[in-house]
């Protein structure tokens, strides 16, 4: 069985399966921004190697101060997070800086049109983080068109900027500049919300694919349901910095626990009409929700 | 539900061309549909198909560089396109609102809500200081606001994004008017706040029996909120209808592609499928629109189209009609198939 087999495997894993080895581990995360606003409250979360983690939750609820944390752009109070067993809250100094140059983390933006520098070419913009992390220009060169080429895109495109190519492209040049460099973890910000429906699936699509193909650990933050529901294995629920529900997607899209997540799932628009709830069962679900909330931080 | 037809529409699109650029290339032809009193249409359809082209248009609010070069857009008989400033001015302080997808950018940051919401009724519905503000309070509260007296006094930094929309279409409404044109105006919200403001905009429609022109690319939203939709592509209608006919029952193969897109079978069932094997490809529509100005002869998907014949690619396809539907479509969908579903 080779590696990739064993990443593919890990990733179709049943409910009952054991857990296969992290990749990775928040554990206790405690993070509070300006005067003391506490984000994120005893964050726990696992991402495995060839695993698709959707993290869903409401505007302020988190999901991004969670991704800065877990990419060393925001310190914690409290809490560890590890990659592959390191712990990457307690790196200093040149050892930070190693690790962030090798980029085992990558993360792709939801605009990719304010992402990527308008003034270089596809496949410079692609490049850069090989330039940085050393790799000589020959070796570069091989690695952009295979990266531009397992991303769906035409090697004529390289020397384009991204004005010059459309919304689904730019997107694809944004992933190809994040699977460059071999990350072990690829962190999307909403990767098709910017997107038209038929682009999405492109992308959605190729995330899978990577995950396949790459064994490479994928956390989707969203707040699109149809999207996640499409290609992740696990989902999280963040909900005023807590982790309210967490477990494999078809579980939580179909039989949601939390009130939370129940509203969500009932917000969802269907073309079938059939779903749709009565505004006072809403306000009783957010209710709920925020009186659960409201014990786990009190108590 | 549709309307019964009345005699004159209230607002009535013929034959609308829109060019952009120095190039004069078409963004928008031959548009044509009908709105009445009261009802909620949909338009949909990818980015750069001409959906808030043909709104701003509406509005008379073009960028520079787009112009109305031909059709008309008549709002109670009168035509929109050739009004004076003075004429357009007046319709749409008293009988047309708007409100766009990101709220906040609309706002003056530096004013209260309250302030800029009287200021409307102020200027526009000619109303004093003290009754604008009462009037205010009231609007609030009509747009779900729940302590309306707080969020009058209100800076829009201190406002969520969907209590912001919430704002944005009290402002909207404020003179009454008949119609309100909403360009995504969900799309930038979460989805629990999307469903809120879908729901204020039927209240807003029942209470105020206001006609909408709502733009968005969600075919799921357009479903739940829409009595009649019209599909664009590359800057035609190639579908309208019945909301409920056109989207169970497509017979554009454009309409129906977006569908299948969309995976119309329940966006819960993807977790199901692929949960259960990862082999099952998303379905996509391949290749990309014609680009601006680009026009092959022809039906515009055809590129793009797996039922595409010989006879797609030459002449003009003409426009078919099914009872209250229209498509262009030499091959389309079959109608009773989908119908069965």
């Amino acid at each position: 069985m080779s590696a990739t087999d064993v990443t593919r495997a890990a990733g179709r894993l049943r409910d009952d399966e054991p857990r296969p080895v992290e990749l990775l581990a928040v554990k206790g995360l405690n993070v509070t921004l300006g005067r003391g606003h506490r984000i994120l409250h005893d964050v726990e979360l696992n991402v495995a190697a060839g695993e698709i983690l959707g993290l869903i939750g409401e505007t302020g609820s988190g999901k991004t101060t969670l991704a800065r944390t877990v990419l060393g752009l925001t310190a914690p109070v409290s809490g560890t997070v590890r990659l592959n067993g390191v712990e990457l809250t307690s790196l200093r100094g040149g050892k930070l800086r190693a690790f962030r140059r090798a980029g085992h983390i990558q993360y792709v933006f939801q605009d990719p049109l304010r992402s990527l520098d308008p003034d270089l070419r596809v496949a410079d913009i692609v490049g850069e983080g090989l330039a940085i992390a050393g790799v000589p220009a020959a070796d570069r060169a091989t690695r952009v068109r295979s990266a531009l080429e397992r991303v769906g895109l035409d090697a004529a495109l390289a020397d384009r900027s991204p004005g010059q190519i459309s919304g689904g492209q730019r997107q694809r040049v944004a992933i190809a500049r994040a699977i460059v460099v071999e990350p072990r973890l690829l962190i999307c910000d909403e990767p098709v919300s910017a997107l038209d429906v038929s682009n999405r699936n492109h992308i959605l699509q190729l995330l899978a694919d990577l995950r396949d193909q790459l064994g490479v650990g994928i956390v989707v933050i969203s707040h699109d349901l149809g999207s996640l529901a499409a290609i992740t294995d696990r989902i999280a629920v963040l909900y005023q910095g807590h982790i309210v529900e967490e477990g494999p997607a078809r579980a939580i899209f179909t039989a949601p626990q939390h009130p939370y997540t129940q509203l969500l799932i009932a917000s969802v628009p269907t073309i079938d009409s059939s779903s749709g709830i009565a505004a006072d069962r809403r306000r009783e679900l957010r209710e709920q929700a925020a009186q659960q909330v409201g014990e786990r931080t009190n108590g | 539900m549709s309307q019964p037809p009345v005699e004159q529409p209230l607002l009535h699109v013929d034959d609308l061309r829109i060019t952009v650029g120095a190039g004069h290339a078409d963004a928008v032809r031959a548009v044509s549909f009908d709105v009445q009193k009261g009802q909620t249409f949909g338009l949909v359809g990818e980015s750069g198909s001409g959906k808030t082209l043909t709104c701003r248009a509406i509005l008379g609010v073009l960028a520079p560089g787009c112009a109305v070069t031909g059709g008309r857009i008549d709002f109670n008989g009168a035509n929109l396109v050739t009004a004076t400033r003075k004429e357009l001015d007046r319709v749409r302080s008293r009988h047309i609102g708007a409100v766009f997808q990101d709220p906040a950018s609309y706002l003056n940051p530096s004013l209260t809500i309250g302030r800029q919401l009287s200021e409307v009724l102020r200027v526009k519905g000619g109303l004093g200081r003290k009754a604008a503000q009462v009037r205010s309070v009231e609007l609030l509260e009509l747009v779900g606001m729940r302590n309306p007296q707080r969020v009058f006094g209100q800076y829009p930094h201190e406002l969520s994004g969907g209590m912001l929309q919430r704002a944005l279409l009290a402002i909207a409404v404020s003179c009454e008017p008949e119609l309100l044109i909403a360009d995504e105006a969900t799309t930038a919200l979460d989805v629990t706040v999307q469903a809120e403001v879908i729901e204020l905009l039927r209240t807003l429609r029942r209470e105020l029996n206001l006609a909408i022109v709502f733009v968005s690319h969600d075919l799921a939203v357009i479903s739940e909120l829409c009595d009649r939709v019209a599909v664009f592509y590359a800057g035609e209608i190639v579908e309208s209808g019945a909301t409920r006919d056109v989207l169970v029952a497509p017979r554009h193969r454009y309409t129906k592609a977006l569908l299948d897109v969309a995976d119309t079978g329940g966006w819960q069932h993807r977790a199901e499928r692929s949960a259960a094997t990862r082999d099952g490809r998303l379905a996509v529509i391949p290749g990309q629109p014609p680009a601006l100005g680009v026009i092959a002869p022809g039906c515009a998907f055809a590129p793009r189209c797996g039922a595409a014949a010989a006879d797609c690619r030459a002449g003009d396809i003409t426009r078919q009609t099914e009872r209250d539907r229209e498509f262009r479509c030499i091959h389309p969908v079959a109608a009773m198939v989908e119908a069965a579903r």
